[in-house]
């Protein structure tokens, strides 16, 4: 029992919070205060005489004192808050009753009113007229139909695959009904109006067409969604006979409301008609019809919920889980019945939270869901083609195999990977719409408790704080979340999607991305933190200023004391952004030269070609000379004697440059092959020919290689020799001189030539 | 069967005519009642009064309605379109909807009286509002059902797209204005004291005429009702007895079962039962199909091109042959509202797309060496 006081005490002070009380569902009976009557002037007199008796002035003096305090103070404030609601509930409890008495004779008394009020002419003659208008609003509607049949007719029945291209059908096909019913609002209202009617009869009137269109304006967002006969159009993840049935519950539903809605606005109105012979029972009969209304519409919702759940699983044939099912079937129901009984002890700002805080869950649940197949559906439909267009492919390949049309070791057809476009946009979509579905529920929430959201800071009461804090914060957090899940979405796309290189090949320029994208995405998730961190502390009142402050310091601090270490991170960001070197390249530094082996935020390891390591900061480098890039041009020279033939070098080289280029090994690097150059310049003793060859970074050694080899070979085979240091001597009256003489004669020429020359240097180190 | 169809156009065609002098002759009732009064021989009277037009008139009538009875009892499936629909039921309501103002008027003229306007509108407006209510949704019913008959007819004809554009505004245009000269009407009969205009007639042609006699009123009021009730009772107990009848028809009916796949774009396999055309089985599985004229042989944009059948499929009949013949259709084509699967597995593809909006139809049509119009 006590448990049960504290429960329904604190409902009360939660449904007094906000005193304003937003009463969507206003009804008569509830803003109604009991009448007190004036003081007579007796009481006036009495008050005066007890004003002036000393006694009761000492009285009313010390109670000021002593509880002077306690009455500024909230306490009080709340007490009187709940005591108001408290009141209030009794007094509608007290009109519920009144209304249940005088609920038999309602009918009849109903029946008085509106016999008294129109003629039985007079009301068959609104339903003519009704019926003309209705008629008149159709009439042309269809005609508007007409006009847009195939333009209608083509956004139905043309296939769509993409998601954006469903969406954009079914928006316009709901914007073409929704220009129909405007067709028809024109229609019907518009020549309704342009008559004088019996004012009983055109409110009538006008509200029946209201609610049609009410009721017509309902079914289209229906069909927006769920397209029951046109599939190419449908949002949702179920097929047709689902869809169809579930229109068919959602067109009851409303019609049960609508009509409800309109039946209450006529009979509120027939009897306010009436107000001066009812005086007193007047609220407790609007609230007995509204309350009938009320629960006949609770209890089509009910049915609706159940039917929907047992028939539902079975049109879709799916093994749906059966105690989810059941908990959610009960749940609505649940939810529909505390929201009436809260509507019936009019509790108007409880039944609203109730509501929306009830539906936000299944509603998220249903969004998240809804959003995951529009994907799906879109991502399955593209995978369909794109595995027809490699199966197309595939087939060409196999029939040309067939009739032998292919060279031997022709490798297999290159068919692409599938890759899901919408793998990074799909997170973002579903926090985009929770985010907004949230906001928009918090929205009503306020609004339902008379909370004006965009002013909460002028609010100084404490649930204003709360909320405002509330609000801020989720704002903040869920806008971290989705510059979040945006940026992991695409960095992790973008690193899963990286295929390191082949052993040997160089490295692509996403290397140097993948080095990168993991260093920013802690960045910024350490920014998004301390970001949403502040932002929560400043919405609930923390002077932040200090901390910045205090971080400012800080940083400062941290910043000298690593002033090389920060020279060295950003030195090396802007290398990787300017692609000076990726993984695997060979590169000069100064006076170091070597592989990339590894990079790090601060450093980079590079290896020299013959084992060596040397580690480099960023902010060491100057410059950087990269070998590995694009081509390279090597020249090698030849000398060869005075009486060479020079076409015939050129002619062999060429031929050199041929096989070189066939090579199975080497031969696909060489981007442009040994050519000969000519006559470079001319020494001494012999003639200097130049070649040249182009090839991709790295392979230039092997191809030199070879081209010495082969060029050595060729000369040979065809008589060319090769330039040799050889020294005349010319003797005067040389042709008497013995054989002895002449060979003493060359020796000592030899000697005299090479003496001081030496051994030639080393060749500069190459790998 | 085109017997049946041209009769049934021709009965209909003649009480569409009927039907749209007369409301004319209520719009007019926007102008005054009197305007109304002044065109009534000429608009509504000469269809009571001339005796040629009186017998094809009610003739029309009959026929329309007994061969409606024999296309329903030879319907296959209820399950139609919703212009079907909406005109199958528009019939059946029309003469219990009809009975009290055509046997009224009846009655007026056996009392003597000629059955003005001013006395109609008096009756329907004050006497007994309930009875204008009826005459109200029997003149909506009775033009939906009209409007959609020569609509179907009218689509499916050549120079269809020029004739539509008079017919649509036409067809709107008509009822509304005869509705607001009703209501207009009935506001200017509405007598002062309760609060509209109040009407005096001039020049009435029953001022002339012997009063009646009050003895007879009752007595003839109450034969009209009987006759109302009657009609009201055979017509709807035909209407219940062809339903059993067709009831019976297809019990009787053998039932196989037919596989039916549309290839194409997007594939489709279903079951059905045979009996059925083609289309029905389409409609009856919701698949979108293109049928200008709604399964009645004329149009040719249902065709499919039959691409296998397990039971051999018999010969088009004469009216689907001549209008494969003017789409020069191949010979694998058919009317999928013609033709009728039998028990195995069929595979179709659609000749003409479900969205058939950008489909020319009439220069196909006129291209062709038939007379214009050929059914």
């Amino acid at each position: 029992m006590a448990l049960l006081r504290a429960i329904l005490l604190s409902l009360v002070v939660v449904g007094t919070a906000s005193s304003v009380e937003g009463q969507i569902l206003t009804n008569p009976s509830s803003t109604e205060a009991p009448a007190v009557p004036a003081p007579s002037p007796n009481d006036i007199k009495e008050f005066l005489r007890l004003l002036g008796d000393p006694s009761v002035q000492e009285w009313i003096k010390s109670s000021a004192t002593e509880t002077g305090q306690i009455e500024t103070g909230t306490a009080l404030t709340l007490r009187e808050q709940v005591d108001g609601q408290l009141a209030r509930i009794g007094q509608r409890v007290q009109t519920l009753a009144l209304a249940w008495t005088i609920f038999p004779q309602i009918p009849v008394f109903m029946s008085e009113v509106w016999d008294a009020e129109l003629s039985h002419a007079q009301k068959v003659r609104s339903a003519t007229y009704i019926l003309t208008f209705l008629l008149i609003g159709l009439g042309l509607e269809w005609l508007y139909r007409q006009f847009m049949q195939y333009p209608l007719l083509r956004i139905e029945q043309a296939p769509k695959n993409a998601p954006l291209e469903k969406l954009i059908g079914a928006a316009s096909r709901a914007g073409i009904i929704f220009a129909g019913l405007g067709v028809f609002a024109v229609g019907s209202i518009g020549a309704f109006d342009s008559f004088d009617w019996h004012p009983l009869v055109e409110t009538l009137v006008l509200d029946f067409l209201i609610m049609v269109l009410l009721f017509r304006t309902i079914l289209t967002v229906s069909k927006f969604f769920q397209a029951p006969y046109a599939p190419e159009l449908r949002l949702v993840p179920y097929g047709s006979p689902v869809a169809r049935y579930l229109h068919r519950i959602v067109a009851v539903l409303a019609l049960t409301i609508v009509l409800a809605l309109a039946l209450s606005y006529l009979l509120n109105r027939v009897v306010s008609v009436r107000e001066l012979d009812l005086s007193g029972s007047l609220p407790a009969v609007a609230l007995a019809q509204t309350v009938v209304l009320a629960a006949i519409v609770v209890g089509v919702t009910w049915a609706c919920i159940w039917a929907a759940f047992r028939h539902v699983p079975q049109l879709c044939e799916s093994d749906l889980n059966e105690r989810a099912l059941l908990f959610w079937r009960n749940y609505l129901i649940i939810l529909v019945g505390v929201v009436f009984a809260l509507w019936l002890f009019g509790l108007f700002g409880m039944m609203w939270t109730v509501l929306i805080l009830g539906l936000v869950v299944p509603g998220l649940k249903l969004m998240k869901s809804w959003i995951d197949h529009f994907f799906d559906q879109s991502t399955a439909s593209l995978h369909e083609q794109h595995m027809a267009e490699a199966q197309a492919v595939l087939d060409e390949f196999n029939k040309a195999e067939a009739e032998g049309e292919n060279l031997e070791g022709e490798p297999q057809p290159d068919v692409p990977q599938f890759a899901d476009p919408y793998a990074t946009t799909r997170p973002i979509v579903q926090r985009a719409a929770r985010f907004v579905f949230l906001m928009s529920a918090v929205f009503f929430l306020s609004a339902a408790w008379g909370v004006n959201i965009f002013e909460l800071s002028e609010d100084g009461s404490v649930l204003g704080r709360v909320l405002e804090v509330l609000v801020d914060s989720i704002v903040a957090l869920l806008l971290a979340d989705l510059v979040w899940t945006w940026a992991k979405t695409v960095i992790d796309k973008r690193v899963a999607e990286y295929e390191p290189p082949e052993d040997g090949q160089a490295p692509g320029p996403e290397a140097r991305m993948i080095t990168l994208l993991p260093l920013l995405r802690t960045i910024l998730m350490v920014t998004l933190l301390i970001m949403v961190a502040l932002s929560v502390l400043s919405a609930a009142g923390v002077n932040i200023a200090p901390i910045l402050a205090g971080a400012g310091i800080l940083g400062i601090a941290i910043g000298f004391g690593t002033q090389s270490l920060v020279r060295d991170v950003v030195a090396g960001i802007f290398f990787l952004i300017d692609d000076a070197f990726r993984l695997g390249e060979y590169i000069e530094v100064g006076d170091l030269m070597g592989t990339v082996e590894s990079i790090s935020i601060r450093s980079m390891r590079i290896r020299h070609h013959r084992g060596k390591v040397h580690t480099v900061p960023y902010g060491e480098l100057k410059s950087l000379t990269n070998h590995s890039r694009d081509w390279v041009i090597m020249k090698l020279e030849f000398r060869v004697p005075f009486d060479t033939d020079l076409q015939l070098v050129k002619k062999l080289v060429k031929k050199v440059g041929a096989e070189l280029a066939a090579n199975e090994h080497y031969g696909p690097s060489i981007l442009s092959t040994l050519k000969s150059q000519g006559v470079r310049r001319m020494e001494e003793f012999n003639m200097v020919v130049g070649v040249k060859f182009m090839t991709k970074p790295g392979e230039q050694w092997l191809v030199r290689r070879d081209a010495y080899q082969k060029v050595r070979d060729i000369f040979e085979a065809n008589g060319i020799r090769m330039a040799e240091r050889n020294v005349k001597v010319a003797i005067e009256g040389g042709d008497k001189l013995t054989e002895e003489q002449r060979l003493a004669a060359a020796g000592a020429a030899q000697e005299a030539t090479q003496g001081p020359a030496g051994p030639a240097k080393p060749v500069p180190d190459e790998p | 069967m085109k017997l049946r169809l041209n009769l049934m156009i021709g009965t209909g065609m003649v009480m569409f005519v009927f039907i749209t002098m007369h409301l004319a002759n209520l719009a007019i009732g926007l102008v005054s009642v009197q305007a109304m009064e002044d065109w009534r021989w000429t608009l509504s009277g000469v269809w009571s009064t001339f005796l040629p037009l009186k017998i094809l008139l009610q003739v029309s009538l009959v026929v329309h309605f007994l061969i409606a009875l024999v296309s329903l009892y030879m319907r296959n499936t209820l399950k139609v379109p919703a212009y079907d629909m909406a005109q199958m039921a528009a019939g059946v309501l029309i003469i219990p909807l009809l009975g009290t103002h055509v046997f009224g008027v009846m009655a007026l003229r056996e009392l003597g009286l000629v059955p003005t306007y001013p006395i109609l509108l008096n009756n329907f407006w004050v006497v007994s509002p309930v009875n204008g209510l009826q005459q109200v949704v029997m003149l909506v019913v009775a033009w939906i059902h009209g409007a959609i008959g020569v609509y179907t007819w009218l689509q499916s004809r050549d120079g269809s797209v020029h004739a539509m554009k008079f017919f649509y505004p036409f067809v709107v245009a008509l009822p509304i204005l005869a509705m607001l000269g009703y209501v207009e009407a009935g506001r200017q009969i509405i007598p002062v004291e309760e609060g509209e205009l109040g009407f005096v007639v001039e020049d009435d042609p029953n001022a002339d005429r012997p009063p009646v006699d009050p003895e007879m009123v009752p007595v003839v009021v109450k034969r009209s009702k009987e006759r109302t009730k009657m009609a009201t009772r055979i017509s709807l107990g035909l209407v219940a007895a062809v339903m059993a009848a067709r009831w019976l028809r297809l019990h009787r009916r053998r039932r196989e079962r037919v596989q039916v796949t549309y290839s194409g774009n997007r594939s489709v396999t279903f079951q059905a039962e045979t009996g059925l055309t083609l289309l029905e089985m389409v409609r009856e599985n919701n698949i979108p199909h293109a049928n200008i004229c709604r399964g009645r042989g004329r149009c040719g944009t249902c065709r499919v091109r039959v691409l296998s059948d397990d039971a051999a499929l018999g010969p088009p009949g004469q009216l689907e042959a001549k209008v494969l013949a003017r789409w020069h259709a191949g010979p694998d084509e058919r009317l999928a509202c013609q033709l009728k699967p039998l028990e195995g597995k069929l595979v179709v593809e659609r000749v003409i797309e479900a969205d058939y909006s950008n489909l020319d139809y009439t220069e196909t049509k006129t291209d062709s060496d038939l007379p214009a119009g050929a059914v």
